[in-house]
């Protein structure tokens, strides 16, 4: 990591982005979520090739098994981030309500900035307006796939009509919400205008030009917030190439 | 869907009740008794309430004023277990493909194939399929089970261990057409005495292999009036499963279109840092 962001941070002030909890329930989420679609893809398609799958865990009994773990340790994850971390928890759920023109700005420039021309946007907030779209469609994802996978597990609690929609809905709601994970993956790891903020869910902290470029207007705020706090606190570090670290 | 050629064909006016079918079924493919103690909490007469991975045919009993006779009670009693449904909606669920119709239009589970899911025993539109504990190839393994019409008789010229057993001639196994024609004739020797007798043999799963001549209504047997494969199934296997896996293939193909332009038009693609574009202090 540290040798790859050199690169990128030498010279650079750090900017404190994402708290530990937040960053840990991203990473669980992805963890979980990385399992339950393979675990699950057999039965999601049918086909002999796909059916292939089960061998990793040593049949189909193997997977659903780890099926039904990995969908515990995802679907309690939530309230445990809330529980543990309320305030950065709900900075985020708080920006995934509050919409302004600026998101806007963001989303009518976004196919642009998808396929790497030159797209022009106003200063963003803490979300721009794709990642809000992200967060949102995912959370919509998350509660579809949890309450029709719940309800495949105890197929009998709800009723008989209404329990049959769930093996769609299943479906559904995975399929969308891969879609959306392959467009994130893309769009925070691999598009060259990510550079420098990959490190930012990883460690808490982005080079400053990536705030500046990504995320400008709370970049402007945090400088004047990072002011008024003592300094251990600090928001705002600096970035050490000998050591490869933030100090 | 499966066109049927042949029929087993339940013609409830003649059925006594005697349970001889349920015994037979029993005996040839080897289930277990289900002990059930009499708990009074159905009708009190039926043995089971209903199918169970043990019991893949069970005789209920249904005791109700027949309107249309002055002569108080009448006893309606129907042969219930697999339809083997022309359409069945247990097979189209299956994600394993482990669920098959015969030549005989039996509809018959793959035992080493099933998984266990219980997705047939949820979309199953008569509520007859079952999970239970088998043995398969020296392994225990739960599968799912029901009635199989005694296809491995069939395949041997035989006709299913409760037709055989059945001594009233209330359930009869041959070709389709010809079944299908008794039991025309036979409705219009009972109509007279049964106003609402009717065919049971339903168009919105296919037609059936099992189908009943019906003293009355279907409701009066607790069977669906209009039963079909469930709309969810289709929507599921139809357009939720092709649509999904478009998804997939359009996401894949975007982000793909989307690494070569950014190679194309974006300069940072070619290596170049924030140094480059963007003053920062
Ligand atoms: S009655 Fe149920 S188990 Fe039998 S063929 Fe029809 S859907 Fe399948
Ligand atoms: S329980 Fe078995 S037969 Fe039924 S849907 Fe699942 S895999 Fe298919």
């Amino acid at each position: 990591m540290s040798k790859m962001s050199n690169k990128y941070n030498k010279g650079q002030r750090m900017i404190r982005r994402f708290g530990a909890i937040p960053r840990l329930y991203h990473w669980v989420y992805v963890a979980s979520f990385a399992v339950l679609l393979v675990s699950g893809l057999p039965k999601l398609f049918k086909g002999d090739e796909i059916k292939v799958i089960y061998n990793i865990f040593g049949g189909a009994a193997g997977a659903h098994l780890v099926h039904r773990i990995a969908a515990v340790v995802l679907m309690v994850a939530f309230p445990f981030s809330l529980a543990f971390d309320w305030k950065g928890m709900k900075k985020w759920l708080r920006e995934l309500v509050d919409w302004r023109k600026r998101d806007f700005a963001f989303i009518s420039v976004f196919p642009k900035e998808f396929f790497g021309l030159h797209a022009e946007f106003p200063p963003q907030g803490y979300l721009n307006g794709g990642t809000k779209i992200n967060s949102i469609l995912q959370i919509i994802c998350c509660l579809g796939f949890s309450i029709s996978g719940l309800a495949m597990w105890f197929p009998t609690v709800l009723p008989h009509e209404l329990q049959l929609w769930m093996y769609p809905m299943h479906i559904t709601f995975v399929c969308l919400s891969s879609a959306v994970v392959m467009g994130h993956i893309y769009l925070a790891a691999l598009h060259p205008n990510a550079k420098g903020g990959l490190q930012g869910i990883i460690t808490g902290y982005v080079p400053e030009f990536y705030a500046r470029e990504h995320h400008g207007a709370w970049l402007d705020e945090l400088i004047e917030e990072n002011e008024t706090l003592p300094a251990d606190k600090k928001l705002i570090r600096s970035w050490d190439s000998e050591k490869g670290k933030v100090v | 869907m499966a066109t049927l050629k042949y029929a087993k064909f339940v013609d409830t006016t003649k059925c006594d009740g005697c349970r001889a079918c349920m015994v037979a079924c029993k005996n040839w493919n080897d289930l277990p008794v289900d002990p059930k103690a009499f708990d009074g909490a159905f009708n009190g007469y039926d043995s089971h309430e209903k199918l169970t991975a043990n019991t893949w045919n069970i005789i209920k009993y249904t005791e109700k004023t027949n309107n249309t006779r002055n002569e108080g009670l009448d006893w309606f009693i129907a042969h219930n277990s697999c339809f083997h449904c022309g359409v069945a909606a247990c097979e189209k669920a299956c994600p394993e493909g482990a669920i098959s119709h015969t030549e005989f239009g039996s509809v018959v589970i793959d035992e080493e194939k099933c998984v266990a899911c219980g997705y047939c025993v949820v979309n199953c539109t008569f509520d007859v399929i079952r999970l239970g504990e088998r043995t398969v190839n020296g392994k225990k393994k739960k599968v799912s089970t029901k009635c199989t019409l005694c296809t491995d008789r069939l395949d041997n010229g035989l006709h299913p261990a409760c037709v055989t057993a059945c001594h009233t001639g209330s359930l009869e196994f041959g070709d389709r057409a010809e079944m299908l024609a008794k039991a025309e004739a036979r409705l219009d020797e009972i109509k007279d005495r049964y106003p609402n007798a009717q065919i049971y043999n339903p168009e919105g799963v296919g037609e059936t292999t099992m189908f009943y001549l019906l003293a009355d209504k279907p409701e009066t047997y607790g069977l669906p009036v209009n039963p079909k494969v469930p709309t969810s199934l289709k929507v599921w296997k139809d357009y939720a499963q092709p649509v999904g896996k478009l998804l997939f293939g359009a996401t894949t193909m975007a982000v793909v279109a989307g690494v070569v332009s950014n190679q194309l038009f974006n300069p940072r693609a070619k290596g170049e840092t924030h140094e480059g574009g963007h003053d920062h202090e």
